[in-house]
């Protein structure tokens, strides 16, 4: 059965084992059905059996194909498979004796594809339409022409019920889609608890022996002192270990904000610049040592002690995610770097992150926020990452936005400026500026 | 006001911190006795008289909090403060509900450490 083969290349979005076994026996069991019928009807235009009896053998063939592929909707499939001579009958005693097997061919191959739309995707439901059409152009020469009107009318039928099985087919397949991406979405969090709970064990265990690790350093330095050592190679060292020291500090305070410490979605007044601390502390080392710069602008400055109400686990996890998609992006530039920005706006608070990117090629950016849509290679990017994103800006009253204009790749958490309290320092500026 | 002759009871079952914190302890004067979990801080605590306890929270055989509750019973005065790693533990509105005097988050600066004490000392 090369035939069949077909079908399935057709449809590169069959991946799973079991679909695509399901759909190859689906596929070869349609494609013998149209081959049967053509047969059945072109031999009725020469002799007279009755032919409903053997299209019921052949209907119950398909229930048992329909049966083996386990859908979900194979009662409905099956109660459709066993009507189908039925709706034939009528219409074949209505007609003449040596017509009516003959008519009531096409009309069982429209069902066909209403049938099938509720276990295939759309692409073979096509397929199936296609056939139907092919066999149609097949066997009208073999009519008398007085018999065209009927013919059409049948037609016109059949292709009606291809359309309702179309649509069928598309519902279907987004019904599926979005239970995927519900799937998928679960599986992402329940994994993000638990590297959470794992780094919180992990960063709680470390804090003890680096307490220990910073009271040795300033113990030495007071002994040094009061041996009169005042400044030396000596000192100088202990004061980078020191240094070192509070760095593995932070970023272990980075960590435990992933942790189960800060897991509860209750929604607090946290200030801008501590959630985007919290996210650089977890990966800026990283991305230093790949030689990728990133700069906070204004850190201190009053737009960044912007407080909304908000988890700001969270919002770490937001800026995280745009600071590894560029990493990624850049990582290989000459000059890679990346610039976090807080700004207020006359009606919104904005915080932009840019990296030195030429931006997001045109045919990318109409998919960008869409689940699973990645550029990235398999096993490099899950394409969740903007999209989780977004859902958690708009879980915040915010949203997450692409700026085309900008000539570097540049994306923006914005927020409407009634969500949130800026200082009071910065509304006195707009005031003067206005 | 300096930990001059202060007689001071460090319970902590990170060995390393505990001898750290003890010496700089000594450097200041005080009395220090070490004790690796809350039994040995009871067993302590039932032998000698103390000025002031430092203790960690989650240690084995029996906790910081419980320790506390242990001296509380013997005396209501002896200033006990906790040494605790995240917020999971204690925090500071629970950590004085039971009894404590103040708590210092690991890692913590020993002048920190060192102001906590006096500011309490002092007041």
């Amino acid at each position: 059965m090369a035939l069949h083969r077909l079908f399935i290349r057709a449809s590169p979005r069959i991946t799973s084992t079991e679909t695509r076994s399901r759909a190859e026996l689906l596929s070869s069991l349609l494609l013998c059905r149209q081959f049967v019928v053509i047969a059945l009807v072109a031999a009725t235009i020469f002799i007279k059996p009755a032919v409903v009896s053997i299209l019921a053998g052949v209907a119950l063939i398909n229930l048992i194909a329909y049966g083996v592929s386990r859908s979900l909707w194979y009662p409905i499939g099956a109660a459709l498979i066993i009507i189908e001579p039925l709706i034939g009958v009528p219409v074949s005693i209505a007609t003449q004796a040596d017509l009516h097997a003959a008519l009531a061919g096409p009309i069982w191959l429209g069902l066909g594809p209403l049938v099938s739309s509720l276990v295939l995707r759309p692409r073979y439901t096509i397929l199936t339409i296609v056939g139907t059409c092919v066999t149609f152009a097949v066997l009208a020469p073999l009519f008398e022409p007085q018999y065209y009107p009927i013919l059409a009318m049948q037609f016109l039928f059949t292709m009606g019920l291809s359309a309702l099985a179309l649509i069928g087919s598309y519902m279907r397949e987004r019904a599926d889609r979005d239970l995927h991406l519900e799937r998928a979405k679960v599986l992402h969090a329940s994994k993000l608890a638990s590297i959470g709970e794992m780094a919180g064990g992990i960063a709680h265990e470390l804090n003890t022996p680096l307490g220990a690790i910073l009271l040795t350093v300033e113990l030495l330095e007071m002994e040094l002192q009061d041996l009169g050592v005042k400044s030396s190679a000596v000192t100088d060292r202990l004061t980078s270990i020191g240094q070192i020291s509070q760095r593995m500090s932070k970023i272990i305070g980075g960590l435990k904000t992933f942790a189960r410490e800060g897991q509860e979605t209750e929604h607090v007044e946290t200030e801008a610049r501590e959630w985007v601390t919290d996210a650089l502390a977890l990966c800026g080392q990283r991305f230093q040592a790949s030689g990728v710069r990133v700069d906070i602008v204004g850190l201190n400055s009053p737009e960044f002690a912007a407080i909304l109400k908000g988890n700001p686990v969270q919002l770490s996890q937001v800026i995280v995610n745009l600071l590894n998609n560029s990493f990624d992006a850049i990582r290989d530039q000459t000059d890679p770097w990346i610039r976090i920005e807080a700004r207020c706006g006359p009606h919104s608070f904005d915080v932009v992150v840019t990296d030195s990117g030429r931006g997001i090629p045109a045919e990318h950016q109409p998919r960008l926020f869409q689940p699973f849509y990645t550029t990235k290679a398999i096993g490099k990017g899950t394409g969740l990452g903007l999209s989780i994103s977004k859902g958690i800006m708009e879980n915040h009253g915010g949203d997450l936005l692409y700026d085309a204009r900008c000539p570097n790749t540049r994306f923006i958490l914005t927020w409407p400026k009634e969500r949130v309290s800026v200082p009071n320092t910065l509304i006195q500026t707009e005031k003067e500026l206005a | 006001m300096s930990l001059k002759g202060l007689r001071v009871l460090v319970v902590e079952d990170d060995l390393d911190l505990l001898g750290i914190v003890s010496d700089a302890l000594r450097r200041q004067g005080a009395i220090v006795t070490t004790a690796r979990d809350g039994k040995e801080g009871m067993e302590c605590v039932l032998r000698d008289p103390f000025d002031l306890v430092l203790s960690d929270v989650q240690m084995p055989r029996m906790n910081g909090v419980e320790l506390l509750e242990f001296i509380r019973q013997r005396d209501p005065n002896i200033p006990v403060f906790f040494l605790v790693t995240g917020e999971s533990q204690i925090n500071e509105v629970q950590a004085v509900q039971k009894g404590a005097a103040g708590l210092i988050r690991k890692p913590f600066r020993f002048a920190a450490l060192l102001k906590l004490l006096e500011e309490h000392l002092a007041a």
